[in-house]
């Protein structure tokens, strides 16, 4: 007997789960229904339009591709530039986990209902409707940030090789630290919220913590030593490598039944989803940088994730509950660290760009996205048209957490006898943060 | 007064577009009190057996391009559905960027070398081509741009949902729309069928960019160029198409030093946007021999990628799949249309 | 037996290659019998997006056909057809016309046996290439 569970909420790949029940057992598929034609479409496109096409990933996509022309040109771009993208970098991050969290709240009020007036029903829901209306009204806020620095919404323009294509305006540095200071403000506030209405416990809580976990080893990216380091399930760091190493140290594995295809490590091997062990998988994101357990550098969100540790106890995690307090934790380091950088100081200089000379044939880079760590290798040929593209994106790195979890939340729905629509739901609020 | 049955539906694409509508709901709720979301998978869960059950939508909104079966048989649903279907972005309108994979032949596509077993549950094909919506069904509204400009969704919305809002919501759009499409967004009612959201002269015109009618005698890449920061992109040597493209977004790329590159896909009088670009960066050309010419030429990389970077799979004459007439019989059924066929 | 004729469309200048069309008619030279001529005032004003619109309207081989540069009637009306001929022949490979099916010639009016020797040649590069075809499922 098969059942097809779609759609799934707040998954931005189209996907739909197929559950086969035979005999008591439980098999169940996660499926993304849509070919990942990225490879292909990039060939033979000049190599300077990366960042504008691989923006449709998601937007630090922008960011990681114009670092690579950076690589591929031979040159840093200037302080300027940097602190330029590094804003925006952070404006994603925020917009990426508030949104994540807003669909979360979601769940338990409902956003589009009308709004309660002066003679309508007192809200009674655990989530009431300004505490919706308030983080929809940051998320435009962040995304006005988000538009200033990068020139456009969702697919940014601004990184080009060797720094940032234009000089901000006049007014922006305040309107930036405006938004800046009332993002982390907000922040705050939502953690407050968080800490009263949703981790101090209650049903919300019991909800969240409910929900079946998979433990795998997590690969996160150092900017500052420029390597990738794996942390295994245990917790343990295990090695580090670099972006040159990446497509010796990864590799691919496509199954019949969903159009994505899975990253694993290659030294251990990939192992079959129905098998015990997944030595060879692991997974990117919010819950891949708790575990590897570095002392954050904006001292608020360093006092959140202490507040976790002592809560939860030390990483590893593999909860909901604590990938959801995690994203709380780097919503306040993007807030602070917006606030340090968006100064007429640090966004003003002379130069905007160092111009390359020459474009080289080979080169990669590889950036902390809010979704998790990607990666960029382009080869080009000698009219620096892209030859050959690789990209490891969020989507294929946690292809077999998705796949793991969802059979795990379907055999437990199985065992207590709970209906689809139920673990339907259990899944969705699982896949948030991966 | 009765609120309006809006559908919003992603075909193959990012959720950009989506989350450009989610963007507008920011400000105090309009969306909500104009529109009863009847259907939004992203957002609500809402399942095809509810929309089949339910009474008929006013609006559906299409966003994404078709590339598998399960993308064509949604627009086929939606179309049967609402009595208004949008196509909303540059995916949905033209084909969008995952149409340039029409340009890669289908034994090409696969990413792993690895040949899978053939087992477990089966998925929705994939169409050999990629097609834009009004390929398949009759769209009665587009919204292009990649992703659309929220001043435009406000209009779109508020013609479509019948509840006319602040003037300063849609002013930008309303200055850049024609006419009678402006005066329709701002008195809340619906366009001519077959509108499209935008301007109908090129890009150029809304270009705060100075045109000098400068020559070169060079290709130009943007990497290795400083370029200047108010002249036309087309005049320092780069391949812009905001000449051949609808304007509408008033510059955004350009504004900021980034090369047009057709979001908004053909200007009115445009028959093909490739044609017309090369018609526009050959005149730029400073070369009287025909070896000077082909040099210049010769510089040029990835001419049918970059003149329809968002237009392909609708628009370029030699690519294309042709819109389906709007005053045709019914559309053809779901499975026709799934195995790729047209009306 | 029936051999693939191809379709022709030769876009001619009223001025010289028109001139030459006609007047290798009138000598009665030898000419194949595939092409449909279109007068225009100069080769300098077809459009790319006519020649697009051939191949797209079921053309198999596109000629245009203008006066030698230097002469010219409205002066550099042939020189804007030479600067524009390598990027269009660019952009119609890329998207699969293969070499052989446009070209851009200069045919003074006093070239009657030039114009007839260009389109039979022409007729059989394009018969050898096969009927043009626009990619399948478009």
């Amino acid at each position: 007997m098969t059942t097809t569970l779609e759609p799934l909420r707040w998954l931005e790949e189209p996907a739909k789960v197929l559950v086969e029940k035979n005999n008591g057992a439980v098999r169940a598929y996660f499926q993304v229904t849509v070919p990942r034609d990225l490879t292909a479409m990039c060939r033979g496109r000049a190599v300077e339009e990366l960042p504008r096409i691989l923006s449709i990933l998601s937007p630090s996509h922008h960011l990681l591709a114009a670092l690579v022309l950076d690589h591929l040109g031979g040159v840093t771009p200037p302080d300027l530039a940097r602190n330029l993208r590094e804003a925006l970098l952070h404006c994603q991050v925020f917009r990426h986990h508030l949104r994540k969290l807003y669909f979360l709240l979601s769940a338990y009020g409902n956003p589009l209902a009308e709004p309660p007036g002066p003679r309508g029903r007192q809200d009674l829901s655990p989530v009431p409707r300004p505490v919706l209306d308030e983080a929809m009204e940051h998320l435009g806020l962040i995304q006005e940030a988000a538009t200033i620095l990068g020139g456009r919404s969702d697919h940014p323009l601004t990184s080009v090789a060797g720094g940032v294509s234009r000089f901000l305006k006049e007014g922006h540095y305040a309107r930036l630290a405006e938004i800046a200071s009332a993002s982390l403000a907000y922040a705050r506030r939502l953690g407050e919220f968080f800490h009263n209405r949703v981790l101090a416990g209650g049903r919300i809580f019991s909800e969240l913590s409910a929900v079946p976990s998979v433990q795998l080893a997590s690969l996160t990216y150092d900017p500052a030593a420029d390597l990738i380091g794996v942390v295994d399930a245990s917790g343990q760091a295990q090695e580090t490598f670099s972006p040159e190493e990446a497509v010796e140290k990864l590799a691919w594995h496509q199954e019949t039944w969903t159009y994505q295809p899975f990253l694993y490590l290659k030294a251990r091997g990939w192992q079959d989803l129905s098998a015990s062990d997944h030595a060879g998988c692991f997974f990117v994101g919010p819950l891949a940088r708790l575990n590897r357990n570095r002392e954050i550098a904006t001292e608020q969100a360093e006092a959140e994730r202490q507040r976790l540790i002592e809560a939860l106890g030390q990483p590893p995690h593999y909860g909901l509950a604590a990938a959801v307090w995690m994203m709380l934790v780097e919503l306040l380091e993007a807030g602070e660290s917006l606030v340090a950088l968006c100064t007429e100081e640090n966004l003003s200089g002379p130069e905007i760009r160092h111009v390359p000379q020459a474009m080289g044939e080979v080169a990669q880079a590889a950036l902390e996205a809010p979704e998790g760590l990607i990666f960029h290798r382009v080869q080009v040929d000698g009219q620096a048209r892209v030859l050959n593209l690789t990209v490891f994106e969020a989507a294929s790195a946690n292809n077999a957490l998705r796949c793991l979890l969802t059979q795990a939340v379907m055999a437990e729905a199985l065992t207590q006898s709970r209906p689809f629509n139920s673990a339907q739901r259990s899944l969705e609020l699982g896949l948030l943060p991966t | 007064m009765k609120k309006k049955r809006l559908a919003i539906y992603t075909g193959t694409g990012c959720k950009a577009c989506e989350h450009a509508i989610l963007d507008l709901h920011y400000q105090v709720n309009p969306l909500t009190r104009g529109a009863d979301l009847c259907f939004w998978p992203y957002l609500l869960g809402s399942t095809w057996n509810e929309l089949e059950k339910a009474e008929r939508c006013d609006v559906a909104i299409y966003a994404g391009a078709i590339r598998t079966a399960a993308d064509a048989e949604a627009a086929a649903r939606l179309r049967d559905k609402a009595d208004l279907l949008v196509a909303l972005g540059a995916c949905a309108a033209f084909g969008g960027l995952p149409g340039l994979i029409n340009l890669v032949p289908p034994a090409d596509r696969s990413e792993s070398d690895q040949t899978p077993d053939a087992e477990g549950p089966a998925l929705p094909e994939a169409r050999e081509k990629v097609a834009a919506v009004p390929s398949l069904v009759p769209v009665d509204y587009i919204v292009p741009g990649c992703p659309p400009p929220q001043n435009f969704l406000w209009a779109l919305l508020q013609c479509l949902l019948g509840r006319p809002g602040l003037l300063s919501r849609i002013s930008f759009a309303a200055h850049r729309l024609p006419e009678a499409l402006a005066q329709a967004a701002t008195a809340g009612i619906p366009p001519r069928r077959g509108a499209v959201f935008a301007g109908e002269r090129a890009v150029c015109a809304s270009c705060s960019r100075i045109k000098q009618e400068k020559r070169f005698t060079t290709a130009k890449r943007p990497q290795f160029l400083e370029l200047d920061e108010g002249l036309c992109l087309l005049e320092q040597g780069l391949v812009c198409a905001g000449v051949a493209t609808r304007e509408g977004c008033g510059g955004l790329c350009t504004g900021v030093g980034a090369p047009c590159r057709g979001c908004y896909g053909k200007a009115e009088n445009i028959i093909d946007p490739g044609a017309k670009l090369v018609s526009a960066i050959s005149s730029t050309f400073d070369a009287e021999k025909p070896d000077e010419v082909a040099k210049i030429v010769g510089d040029m990389v990835d001419l049918s990628g970059t003149f329809y970077r968002y237009t392909l799979a609708s628009q370029c004459l030699l690519a294309a799949a042709p819109p389906v007439a709007a005053e045709s019989d019914s559309p053809a059924a779901p499975e026709a249309l799934a195995a790729g066929e047209e009306a | 037996m029936s051999q693939f004729e191809p379709r022709i469309i030769a876009f001619l200048c009223n001025w010289c290659s028109y001139v030459a069309a006609d007047a290798a008619g009138v000598s009665r030279l030898t000419q194949k019998t595939n092409t449909r001529t279109i007068r225009v005032a100069c080769s300098g004003m077809v459009d790319p997006s006519y020649v697009l619109k051939a191949f797209a309207k079921g053309a198999d081989g596109v000629i245009v056909a203008g006066c030698h540069p230097g002469d010219c009637h409205y002066i550099s009306g042939n020189i804007k057809a030479m600067r524009r001929y390598p990027l269009l022949k660019k952009l119609v490979t890329e998207l699969g016309v293969e070499d052989g099916r446009f070209r851009l010639e200069w045919i003074a009016a006093s070239e009657p046996s030039k114009y007839a020797r260009v389109i039979n040649e022409m007729t059989e590069d394009v018969r050898r290439l096969g009927p043009y075809r626009r990619p399948e499922g478009t």
